[in-house]
């Protein structure tokens, strides 16, 4: 029987769902620096300038 | 346009066949061990490529680097060989083709797709930065003067060359297309070395193209692939190094082991950075174990030896092998360790060094602004960590243990001596060795957490097709170039805003000597030129130096400002300009006496080098 995502994420112990948060946040991040390039306008241009302020 | 471009690609095609067939004469002759017809096809294509190199770096040494020379050399040598390795191979299968399937066409549809694209742009004359200051530069001075030489006004001239003697084949040739064809084919060795890495860990067809297709959209590698640089190429050579002492180690082959000491051999002799790839060998090799040990020696010495030719080269000229401008570390204190400029650099060093090695993993994949506005993106990030969660037999140890500790060299150059932050072309060789890793954590993921796995394996998915969208954009007037059929002057025009200038110069019969300043294109000028190098006691002593050149004008290049652009050099009396244009100036100086101008000090090290 093919077993649920919920099953699966109990399996996955807390230092597992730690990991899986921390490469969602990456990629969110690095998606974010990467698409502003392109459209640096409004909201992407201020969270650019701050997220180039700060990393 | 049509007929350079036939030629480029006749030419290169007749390279790559020579180079593969001359590097499988080698494969076999250097020992006896097992080798797939693609791991035959991949190594062998590299040995060939150093094979070559080196041939073209002695009749340099030997100042015999004549253009009719270097081909006839290459002819005389390959031919027979090609010749020999074709009738002996008339049978045999380097790889198995796919059949043209839906299911094909899908998994190798985008790959062709992206090789497609590299392989346009590959037929376009050279624009890279780096190539036209002096990967393409020095080669074509090296050319000119039959031979090395002290090119003393380009501190890059003496570090080690080995793509720029495969670049001054295609500059004997006269067709500068090729030498970014080369590069091309370099490309190609090492998508062929992360896809034997990835047939090593069992990952299939599929784990292959995915590997290759995560590492020709990553951004640093649309940066730097097909322009002609070098960096590339050493990544191959230093992957393709530690696969053969991987082997090596397994099948306890001395052969295999001579095989992996020649590429990173070749690593060394590509770059200065090259010395880097001895760690991730050696460990590949299995140094932590005792009976590796009678091959460790192999696996130094030889890369030392092959790169020794070029350390003395570079003593010789600068007395230094780092091959840094002595006048400009004198004048800026530039070189020095990091936390020097503070009061304390015990302190500096406690606070930041820590910090920064914590931290590296966040800065090198997310953080532009500390690695030259590059970064290498999330995908190791998003994987590697996962190493962590798995069983110990699943992890791809192997490439783990043989790219962490190249991170780790470039992580330690960069905290001691460039505290601004390392260019991230230089982890690449780590990047060929993470990549199959990453794939690797990627399955097991899908096996143990098929949740998870599908969840990154879209963002990496889409990873791939940022990267596929960045590389159309960024180059897109190579492809309007490609597209209109532009001629050089067309297509430099549109890509180089300093090229009127250059064109001004090559095409003035007035400029006899040219002064370039904060200029980087000087492949493209086609007069007697030096680039600005160094400091002057008194503008006097600049003078007298200009005259004793032979510089007839200077051209000053990247000052933004105009009106500083208008006022620069105004200390030499009788200076004017005689060419502008896009912020660009061209100064005629041969009006300047040297009478009536102040004793100070001048500075005229700007020279982009």
């Amino acid at each position: 029987m093919r077993e649920t995502t919920g099953k699966q994420l109990e399996r996955l112990s807390l230092p597992g769902i730690i990991l899986l948060l921390h490469a969602i946040v990456v990629f969110a991040v690095w998606l974010l620096l990467f698409v502003s390039k392109w459209f640096p306008y409004a909201v992407l241009a201020e969270v650019r300038d701050w997220l180039y302020r700060y990393l | 346009m049509a007929l350079p471009l036939l030629v480029s690609i006749a030419a290169a095609g007749w390279l790559a066949v020579t180079y593969v067939l001359l590097g499988d004469m080698l494969l076999r002759h250097i020992g006896r061990y097992t080798a797939t017809p693609f791991e035959r096809l991949v190594l062998g294509a590299g040995l060939g490529f150093g094979c070559i190199g080196n041939i073209v770096t002695l009749l340099n040494f030997l100042h015999l680097a004549y253009p009719i020379v270097i081909v006839s050399v290459l002819v005389a040598f390959t031919l027979p060989v090609v010749i020999i390795r074709i009738w002996h191979h008339r049978n045999f299968q380097w790889f198995k083709p796919s059949r043209c399937t839906g299911e094909n066409l899908l998994l190798y549809g985008p790959l062709i797709a992206l090789f497609g694209l590299y392989f346009l742009r590959s037929l376009l004359p050279p624009v890279g930065f780096d190539a036209l200051m002096y990967h393409l530069s020095c080669a074509r001075l090296f050319l000119e003067n039959h031979g090395f030489y002290d090119i003393y006004f380009n501190p890059q001239s003496d570090y080690p060359m080995l793509s720029e003697m495969q670049y001054q084949i295609g500059l004997a040739l006269g067709n500068d297309r090729i030498c970014r064809l080369i590069d091309f084919f370099a490309g190609l060795v090492a998508c062929g070395t992360i896809a034997l890495f990835s047939f090593r860990s069992g990952l299939g067809r599929k784990g292959a193209v995915a590997g290759c297709m995560i590492f020709l959209t990553m951004t640093v590698v649309i940066a730097a692939y097909t322009n002609c640089d070098v960096d590339i190429a050493m990544a191959a050579w230093t992957g393709l190094a530690v696969y053969a002492a991987m082997k090596a180690r397994d099948e306890q082959s001395t052969g295999l082991a001579i095989v992996a000491a020649l590429f990173a051999g070749m690593a060394l002799q590509t770059k200065i950075f090259g010395v880097f790839a001895l760690l991730p060998v050696v460990i590949a090799a299995g140094a932590y174990r005792p009976s590796a040990w009678k091959r460790l020696p192999l696996l130094a010495g030889i890369p030392l030896l092959m790169a020794l030719p070029w350390y003395v080269k570079a003593l010789r000229y600068t007395g230094s092998i780092l091959s840094i401008n002595r006048h400009v570390i004198e004048g800026q204190g530039l070189g020095l360790p990091m936390g020097a400029g503070v009061d304390s650099p015990v302190i500096s060093f406690l606070i930041h060094v820590p910090l920064r090695i914590l931290a590296a993993p966040w800065t090198f994949s997310l953080m532009p602004s500390q690695h030259q506005q590059d970064t290498l993106g999330p995908f190791f990030l998003m994987l590697l960590p996962f190493a962590l969660l798995l069983k110990s037999s699943r992890r791809p140890f192997s490439l783990l243990l043989a790219g962490l500790p190249y991170l780790a060299e470039v992580l330690a150059m960069e905290l001691l001596f460039i505290p601004g932050g390392a260019s991230i072309r230089y982890t690449l060789p780590a990047v060929l060795l993470l990549i199959p890793a990453g794939v690797v954590l990627l399955r097991e993921l899908r096996r143990q957490y098929p949740a998870v796995g599908k969840v990154i394996g879209v963002l990496v998915a889409v990873q791939i097709c940022c990267g596929g969208v960045l590389l159309v954009k960024r180059h897109h007037r190579d492809w309007m170039a490609l597209l209109l059929g532009k001629d050089r002057v067309a297509y430099y025009e549109s890509i180089l805003p300093q090229y009127p200038a250059v064109n001004f110069i090559n095409a003035s019969s007035e400029v006899t000597g040219i002064l370039t300043t904060h200029n980087y294109d000087n492949y493209l000028i086609n007069k007697p030129y030096v680039a600005a190098f160094k400091h002057y006691s008194s503008a006097q002593a600049c003078v007298a130096e200009l005259k004793r050149l032979g510089i007839s004008h200077v051209l000053a290049n990247n000052h933004f400002d105009t009106l500083a652009n208008r006022t620069a050099f105004s200390f030499l009396e009788g200076i004017h300009t005689v060419f502008h244009q896009n912020g660009i100036y061209v100064f005629d100086v041969t009006p300047v006496t040297g009478e009536n101008i102040p004793g100070d000090g001048v500075d005229i090290t700007s020279s982009g080098n």
